[in-house]
């Protein structure tokens, strides 16, 4: 038999074999295209380690597309990590517009702060240094309001002249934006 | 679990000799006079556990949540928190 190459080899003729043949003929012809470049001579033995060879520079483009994409998708799932964590822990604005049923009234309706801190979230009125803590954003919220009053309520039974300007400020703040009712 | 625990806000509390003189419904609120003159005030918040968050106390009371923490853990004494509020203008 004579000595045949490997095109021959993988891709036998039709008469050649009894049953199906190995290959389709367009696949043939890829293969054909793709061994065109390789100097192929002999058995499988010399044309393996260039099949190997060809099938590395081949496949090369596309081990580092998929490295590409692997790298995105660690990517794209540290993003989504991170956007959760800053939905998570971002501030929000609370806006403050009755004390009920505290006997207090809102003169002028204001934001409350709320973050998170460590497990917990601290609502807070800034301008007159007022905060609290809570468990969840609404019971810090609740716990703002139950501070401001009550230190409404101190701070404006203390006369002016025992006040420091930390509270003095308070005081003066806190005045403009509620009242007691009656 | 908070910096600042319930445990942690009665011993500021106490440095500070703060005086509770308010109890509202979820808080009891704690003066500081210094001099005559109530220099601060926060709440403390009412409930057993003794974990419970009061992180909301250091900017309360002027101080960065760490010295807050000194504070209440005996580094920082009263005077030397007067004297941060001097340093802040707030005394």
């Amino acid at each position: 038999m004579s000595e045949r190459d490997p095109i021959s080899l993988m891709c036998p003729p039709f008469e050649e074999e009894a049953g199906q043949p190995w290959l389709e003929e367009d696949q043939c012809l890829a293969q054909v295209a793709w061994q065109e470049k390789l100097p192929i001579a002999g058995n499988w033995v010399q044309v393996l380690p260039h099949l190997m060879e060809a099938f590395t520079v081949a496949l090369t483009p596309r081990w580092h597309e998929v490295a590409r994409l692997e790298t995105l998708q660690r990517e794209v799932a540290l993003l989504k990590d991170r956007c959760a964590v800053l939905e998570r822990v971002a501030p929000i604005l609370v806006p403050i517009e009755t004390f009920a049923p505290e006997p207090y009234e809102v003169v002028k309706p204001f934001h409350a702060v709320v973050r998170h801190q460590e497990d917990q979230y601290i609502a807070s009125f800034f301008d007159a240094n007022l905060s609290a803590s809570g468990d969840t954003q609404a019971e810090a919220v609740a716990n703002l309001k139950d501070i401001i009053a009550g230190t409404f309520e101190i701070l404006t039974t203390v006369e002016e002249d025992e006040l420091g300007r930390g509270p003095l400020q308070q005081r003066k703040v806190l005045e403009q934006f509620m009242r007691k009712e009656g | 679990m908070a910096i600042i625990t319930k445990e942690l806000a009665l011993e500021i509390a106490k440095k500070l000799k703060a005086k509770i003189v308010k109890h509202t419904k979820a808080h009891d609120i704690a003066v500081v006079y210094h001099k005559g003159k109530l220099i601060a005030n926060f709440g403390i918040r009412r409930g057993s556990n003794r974990n419970l968050g009061h992180d909301h106390i250091p900017e309360q009371i002027f101080l960065r949540v760490r010295d807050a923490r000194l504070l209440g853990q005996c580094p920082l004494s009263r005077e030397d928190w007067v004297k941060i509020l001097r340093e802040k203008g707030k005394v």
